[in-house]
């Protein structure tokens, strides 16, 4: 009936099978594989698949994937930098002998007591880079408790900012060219300073990406992940 | 902040005490490397990982099976990652491979259809992802078919009607209808095999 046929006639088994599987992923399904697309016809499925991927809702991993993907090979997401609280045995483990090492031993104990007085550093600063890792310009991801950030370094100044889409909670990336953090989900744009910047309507204001407080000690920079 | 201020200035003063914690910081950053290393490299390719499966596959449940298949090679071997080329073509040569392999077994593919050698799997896949590139490549891969097969894969999956609508937009039979597509599809994957990224 169709004037313009190409290559040898496909069955009707095949004809029939190919369908279910385009009604398949054109129902955001997984298709079965028929034994009638065995072989070569497995190439018309394959490129029935890129093509029912355009804009597709579903291009985008959801959050709960990407959450449940992380925590199967990251347990606890754990800062690379240890807690500012060290144990006086860590102290005294990174020491090598000698009458001096005493005296700075002890140096270090003592504060140590005063860190972990009461009403000192408050609890629950974590380092997450060295200030030399971050001249003016440069801008670092950290992952601190269950904290994702960014902290960056403008024009001298180092703050940190939340690294989750105020969209729909995906991390952001920073987009050094653009200078810029981009959403690679819906494609949100926010500036170094928070705000959501780029023009699309998102069905509601984007609120500005939160603020996270931030201390630079002795050339290691801090942040407080706990959000209250 | 104020404390942690005051408490600073007379704590880190002490320049044997700081050099002695900062010996002890850096020691211990030694041992996590590798999983700060995955840490950054899933954070920022989990996204363009999981669309070029999902490209590839175009349902959610095989591209998340695959996404984690990938990233557990990744994870298995980052540490084999010695820096020769970019991080971006390694990664994506691991989920180009993952795909094949996919295919292959999954459908029982030809080796002729799809084959082994990297230099054409690479011609075959960008280096890198994202969504308008691959937008761009289906709407080549459509220019590239006669008028009919054009129409019939527009109206089925960029327009997403079904068989029904298709037949009476293109005043053919619901039969002619899904001939028409396989033999579009099998024009296309001709093309789109012979069509760089």
């Amino acid at each position: 009936m169709t004037p313009d046929e190409e290559g040898p006639n496909p069955t009707d088994e095949q004809v029939e099978a190919l369908d279910r599987c385009i009604g398949d992923l054109l129902a955001g399904k997984r298709p079965d594989n028929p034994e009638a697309l065995l072989g070569e016809a497995a190439g018309s499925l394959r490129m029935a698949s890129l093509l029912s991927s355009y804009r597709s809702a579903d291009s985008v991993p959801s959050h709960t994937f990407v959450q449940a993907l992380r925590s199967r090979f990251m347990p606890k997401q754990k800062s690379w930098l240890p807690d500012l609280r060290l144990s006086r045995r860590t102290l005294l483990r990174g020491f090598s002998g000698g009458a001096a090492a005493v005296v700075v031993c002890l140096f270090g104990q003592q504060a140590l007591e005063r860190i972990r007085g009461r009403d000192s550093v408050p609890a629950g600063w974590v380092p997450v880079a060295k200030a030399a890792e971050l001249p003016p310009g440069a801008v670092k991801r950290f992952l601190a408790n269950d904290k994702d950030g960014h902290v960056m370094n403008i024009g001298g100044h180092i703050w940190a900012l939340s690294a989750i889409c105020t969209h729909q909670a995906c991390i952001l990336n920073w987009n050094a060219q653009g200078q810029a953090f981009d959403c690679p989900c819906h494609g949100a744009e926010f500036s170094v300073s928070g705000e959501h910047t780029n023009p699309v309507n998102y069905g509601r204001p984007l609120p500005r990406l939160e603020r996270i407080p931030v201390q630079q000690l002795n050339g290691v920079i801090y942040v407080v992940p706990a959000s209250s | 902040m104020a404390n942690l201020d005051a408490h600073g200035l007379w704590l880190w003063t002490s320049s044997a005490c700081s050099r002695m914690i900062r010996a002890e910081v850096e020691g211990s950053a030694e041992r996590p490397a590798q999983e700060r290393d995955f840490a950054s490299v899933y954070e920022q390719h989990v996204g363009r990982v999981y669309g070029f499966v999902f490209s590839q596959v175009g349902n959610r449940e095989e591209a998340e099976d695959l996404t984690s298949q990938i990233f557990l090679k990744v994870f298995n071997s980052l540490g084999r990652f010695e820096g020769r080329g970019s991080l971006e073509g390694w990664l994506f040569q691991i989920a180009r491979v993952t795909v094949n392999d996919h295919w292959r077994e999954k459908y029982k593919l030809p080796a002729m259809a799809m084959p082994e050698g990297l230099e054409v799997v690479d011609a075959e896949a960008p280096a890198d992802f994202n969504r308008t590139a691959r937008d761009e490549r289906v709407g080549r891969i459509l220019d590239a078919l006669q008028p009919r097969y054009r129409d019939v894969l527009q109206y089925r999956f960029l327009q997403r009607y079904t068989v029904r609508e298709t037949a009476a937009a293109m005043q053919l039979s619901e039969t002619n209808v899904k001939v028409l597509q396989f033999r579009a599809l099998r024009k296309a994957a001709e093309i789109g095999r012979e069509m760089a990224w």
